[in-house]
C-alpha cells in the first residue's frame, strides 16, 4: 500500500520544522552568550538574528522600539511570531499528530514533550532565564527525537519524505546562518577579536565548532568557515552533505525525475564555489551566491509538493469536466 | 479492611448488576465479587493508579475541542469489571441481531418501494417528518441489501432486571475502540482473573469489521482498498478512527485526500499517484459527505462521492440515509417492524415511549413533565434533553413550549432507575448506573460484540453516562458459556 500523499506531505512539514525549531534554539542561545559579552555599540544585535530566522517585517511592524529582551521574546515565544521556536514546535506536533502512526510511538511522545516544554519554559513572557532553560531542554529532546527515529523507523517512503524535510532544512538555515555573518563583518568592521566572535558564533549556532576545529586545524577565518560550513562533504550539516543526502532520499521516492532535475542547479552553485577559492572573503560575491542558491532551494521546494503532494490528480480535462 | 458486600448500599428497586440485594453475587460474577472481596479498598485504589498510568502511556485519549485548540483528555476509566452472565447474553445478542436485520429492511424498503407505509404499518406523516430522510438515495439498492453496517445500540436494565433497548445509533457509532482498550488495560490490572479463560474474548472486531467491510466492495478482488474517512484531528473520536484504521491495515483519510474521477471512481491521492478506493468506513456525518448534494459548505466531504456511491462505483458504510432509521420517533415503532418484517416477536423490549405528534400521548406528556425524560427525535450524545425529575420548573415550561411548537420532534419516556454497578470512588466500591452500548454488524452474516462499552455515571446519582459529560467506562465481561 502507497504512503498518502497528505501524510507525505504532514511529515516532510513536521520534520522541517522539528529541525527549524532546533537550529533556531541554538542560534538564539549563542546570540545571548555572545551579547553578554560584547562591548557597548557592538554592531551585533537581535535584529540580526531576527533577520536571519526570517521574520523582520513583521518584528518591525509589532514593536516600535524593542529592547533586547522583547526582541528575544519575539524569537522565542511569541505567538504572533511564526517562527519563533515555540511556533515551530507547535506546527511541528500538529503535522506529525496526523502522522503519528507512522512515527515510532516514543518519538511521538518526545514530539508531545517538546511542546510542553515549549509550553512551560517558552511561552512565558520575560523570563529570560527560563527561556534559556528551554531552550537547552528543546535542542536535548530534538536529538532524541533523532535518534530515536534513526534507531526506530523504517526506511520506507515515510522516512524519506522525514530525511528530505530535514536535509532541505538544514541546507536554508546554513546558507541563512552564513548570509548574516557576511554581513555584519564585512568592510572590516570591528576588530579582530569582534570578526572572529561572530564567526565562531557561526559555527557554534550550527553545532560546528568541535568539527570546524579539527578538520580545518587553523584559526577561525570567515573564508574557512563558509568553505567548510558549504563544502565539507563529512560534516552533517554542511550544504554539500545535506545535498547529497537529499538527493539520496528522492532518488529512493516514486517517480523523482522532476525533482531530481530541479535539484541540478544546487549541484552547480557548489561547484561554481571553486572559482572563489582561494581568494579573500567577499562580501558581496558571498551574498550573491546564497541568493542564487535560496532561490534555486525554494524551487527544490516546490517540485516535491508539485511531484508528491499535489491538490489534485485529476487530469485536466476530469477537471473541466467537474465544473 | 477488606471489602464487605453487605455494606455495600445499593439502592432499593435499583438492580446492581453484581450484587443482589443481601450482598451476595448474582450469577456470573461469584469469582470476580469473591476477588474483589479480599482485596482493601487501598489496594484497589493502587490499582486503579496503575490502570490510569497505562491508558496514559498508551495514549488512550478522547479529544475535546475549545476555545480553538483540542486538549487530548485520558479515557476514564474504572477497574471494576461488569459481569453478564453468557446465558442472559445469547439471548440479548439474538435480539440485537434481529432487531439490526429489521432495520435494514426498513431503510431499504423505505428507499424503494415503502410497502410498509402502503401496508398502514408505519404512518407517511412519521417518515414526513424523518430529518434523516434523504432524497438522493431514493432507488439505490446497496450491496446486500445493507444500509446500516455497524450499529451501537445502547442498553439499559430496569429495576426488575428487564433489559431494554434505549436508541439504536445508525449514523457513526463510536466507542468501540474504547472496549477493546478497556480489555487490555484490564488485563493488565487482573491478570489473575483471565487465567481460567471463561471471560468471552473480544479482540476480533477489527477483523471482523474488515470482513464486513470487504464484503461490499464492486471489485471482486482478492483484498479490495478499504479506507477510513475521518473528519480530522479535532473530532472527538480522532483516536478511535486512527485506531480502527491502524488495526485493519486500511488508510486513515480526510476528505481532501479523495477525489472522484471521471468514470465515477473514488481514488486516494498516494505518493505514487492515485489509487483505487473500493469500500469507504465513513466516519463523517452523511450531511458532510458530498458538497455537491448535500451541505454545500461541507469541507470535509468529497464531491460526486453520492453519485460514485448510487452507481456502485463504491461502497460506503454505514451508507447515506441510514440515520432515517435511528430517529427516536422510528424508535417507538421498531417492535411493530420487527413483527411486520420477520413475523417475529422481539427479543428486547424498547423503553415505553410516548410520541409527541400524538395529541393524546402528547396531554399525557405535558401533565407528566416532573417524572418523564423527553428526548428531541435528531440528537445525540445526551445533547438537548430534559431529565423531569431534576429539572427546574422554568426548564420544564420551556420544553413544554418546544413540545407544542414541534411535537414530531419530541418523545417522552419514564425516567427509568438504570441498574448500578460497583465503582471504585475514594477507595470504596459504591454503586454508579451504567449502561452498555453493544456494536452489531452486518454485511455477508451478522456478528455482535461480546458484550460491548459499558459507560458509568460517576457522579453520585448521574445518570449521564457520556464521556463528553462527566462519564466513565468499564470493561465488560461475557462469562461462563458452556464449553
Amino acid at each position: 500500500m502507497s504512503l498518502l500523499a497528505r501524510v507525505a506531505e504532514r511529515i516532510y512539514w513536521g520534520s522541517r520544522y522539528l529541525e527549524r525549531a532546533e537550529n533556531s534554539a541554538r542560534t538564539i542561545t549563542v546570540q545571548h552568550r555572545q551579547l553578554l559579552d560584547l562591548p557597548a555599540g557592538a554592531t551585533a544585535s537581535w535584529e540580526t538574528v531576527i533577520a536571519t530566522l526570517g521574520a523582520g517585517g513583521l518584528f518591525q511592524e509589532r514593536y516600535k522600539d524593542p529592547g533586547d529582551k522583547l526582541a528575544m521574546w519575539y524569537l522565542v515565544g511569541d505567538e504572533v511570531n511564526p517562527s519563533s521556536v515555540a511556533s515551530c514546535i507547535h506546527a511541528a506536533k500538529e503535522n506529525f499528530r496526523t502522522a503519528r502512526d507512522i512515527l515510532p510511538q516514543e518519538a511521538w511522545y518526545a514530539v508531545t514533550e517538546l511542546e510542553l516544554v515549549a509550553q512551560r519554559k517558552l511561552r512565558r513572557r520575560l523570563v529570560a532565564r527560563s527561556w534559556c532553560e528551554g531552550l537547552d531542554t528543546i535542542v536535548e529532546i530534538s536529538q532524541r527525537i533523532n535518534g530515536l527515529l534513526a534507531g526506530g523507523m523504517s526506511r520506507g517512503l515515510g522516512y524519506q519524505f522525514l530525511l528530505a524535510g530535514r536535509h532541505l532544512e538544514r541546507m536554508d538555515m546554513v546558507t541563512r546562518v552564513l548570509d548574516n555573518a557576511v554581513v555584519r563583518t564585512s568592510g572590516r568592521k570591528g576588530s579582530v577579536i569582534l570578526q572572529r566572535a561572530i564567526w565562531r558564533g557561526v559555527l557554534l549556532s550550527l553545532s560546528a565548532y568541535q568539527m570546524y576545529r579539527q578538520q580545518v586545524r587553523r584559526q577561525i577565518y570567515g573564508r574557512n568557515v563558509v568553505d567548510f560550513l558549504l563544502t565539507d562533504e563529512n560534516f552533517p550539516r554542511s550544504v554539500a552533505y545535506n545535498l547529497d543526502r537529499l538527493k539520496r532520499a528522492v532518488t529512493s521516492l516514486p517517480r523523482p525525475r522532476a525533482v531530481r532535475t530541479a535539484l541540478g542547479p544546487l549541484s552547480e552553485h557548489l561547484v561554481r564555489l571553486d572559482d572563489l577559492d582561494g581568494k579573500a572573503l567577499n562580501a558581496d560575491e558571498v551574498r550573491a551566491w546564497v541568493d542564487a542558491f535560496q532561490i534555486d532551494l525554494a524551487r527544490v521546494h516546490t517540485a516535491i509538493g508539485r511531484q508528491w503532494f499535489p491538490r489534485s490528480q485529476l487530469t485536466d480535462e476530469e477537471v473541466d469536466a467537474a465544473i | 479492611m477488606p471489602i464487605n458486600w453487605k455494606r455495600y448500599g445499593a439502592k432499593e428497586g435499583v438492580y446492581d448488576e453484581l450484587i443482589k440485594p443481601g450482598g451476595r453475587p448474582r450469577h456470573g460474577a461469584t469469582a470476580l465479587v469473591r476477588y474483589l472481596g479480599d482485596l482493601t479498598g487501598e489496594r484497589l485504589a493502587r490499582r486503579q493508579r496503575a490502570a490510569e498510568r497505562a491508558i496514559v502511556e498508551m495514549g488512550i485519549t478522547f479529544t475535546i475541542y475549545s476555545e480553538g485548540a483540542n486538549i487530548d483528555r485520558a479515557w476514564p476509566f474504572d477497574i471494576v469489571p461488569r459481569t453478564i452472565a453468557w446465558r442472559e447474553w445469547s439471548r440479548i445478542q439474538k435480539g440485537l441481531k434481529q432487531r439490526l436485520r429489521t432495520l435494514n429492511l426498513f431503510i431499504d424498503d423505505l428507499y424503494n418501494d415503502q410497502q410498509v407505509v402502503a401496508d398502514g404499518v408505519f404512518p407517511q406523516e412519521v417518515l414526513d417528518g424523518a430529518k434523516g430522510f434523504l432524497e438522493p438515495c431514493v432507488g439505490v439498492s446497496p450491496p446486500l441489501g445493507v444500509w446500516a453496517h455497524v450499529c451501537g445500540s445502547d442498553l439499559v436494565r430496569g429495576g426488575d432486571g428487564t433489559v431494554f433497548v434505549l436508541e439504536d445509533n445508525l449514523r457513526v457509532p463510536s466507542g468501540v475502540s474504547y472496549m477493546l482498550e478497556n480489555r487490555i488495560v484490564t488485563k493488565q490490572v487482573f491478570p489473575e482473573l483471565f487465567r481460567a479463560g471463561a471471560i468471552l474474548p473480544v479482540d476480533d472486531y477489527p477483523s471482523q469489521l474488515l470482513e464486513t467491510l470487504s464484503a461490499l466492495s464492486p471489485r471482486d478482488v482478492e483484498e479490495p482498498r478499504v479506507v477510513v474517512l475521518t473528519p480530522g484531528i479535532y473530532n472527538s473520536a480522532y483516536f478511535e478512527h486512527a485506531y480502527l484504521a491502524q488495526r485493519m491495515g486500511a488508510d486513515l483519510v480526510e476528505g481532501a485526500d479523495l477525489e472522484v474521477g471521471r468514470d465515477h471512481t473514488v481514488y486516494v491521492r498516494t505518493v505514487r499517484g492515485r489509487e483505487r478506493v473500493d469500500v469507504i468506513y465513513r466516519r463523517i456525518n452523511d450531511t458532510s459527505l458530498d458538497p455537491r448534494v448535500l451541505d454545500k459548505d461541507s469541507l470535509l466531504g468529497v464531491p460526486g462521492l453520492i453519485e460514485s456511491w448510487r452507481r456502485g462505483r463504491v461502497a460506503l458504510a454505514n451508507a447515506p440515509g441510514s440515520g432515517v432509521a435511528d430517529d427516536k420517533v422510528v424508535y417507538a415503532y421498531v417492535p411493530d417492524l420487527i413483527r411486520y418484517y420477520l413475523g417475529e416477536e422481539p427479543i428486547i423490549p424498547n423503553v415505553p415511549t410516548y410520541l409527541c405528534s400524538d395529541d393524546r400521548q402528547r396531554e399525557y406528556v405535558l401533565d407528566h413533565l416532573h417524572e418523564l425524560v423527553v428526548k428531541p427525535a435528531n440528537e445525540s450524545g445526551g445533547y438537548g434533553l430534559l431529565i423531569g425529575p431534576q429539572a427546574s420548573q422554568a426548564k420544564r415550561n420551556e420544553f413544554a413550549r418546544l413540545i407544542r411548537n414541534e411535537p414530531r420532534n419530541y418523545i417522552a419516556q419514564p425516567t427509568l432507575d438504570i441498574s448500578t454497578a460497583p465503582t471504585l470512588i475514594d477507595n470504596e466500591l459504591v454503586p454508579r448506573h451504567v449502561d452498555l452500548r453493544p456494536f452489531i454488524l452486518q454485511g455477508q452474516s451478522l456478528a455482535v460484540t461480546a458484550g460491548g462499552l459499558t459507560r458509568v455515571a460517576l457522579p453520585e446519582g448521574s445518570l449521564v453516562v457520556n464521556s463528553s459529560q462527566g462519564g466513565g467506562s468499564k470493561d465488560t465481561w461475557i462469562v461462563g458459556r458452556p464449553r
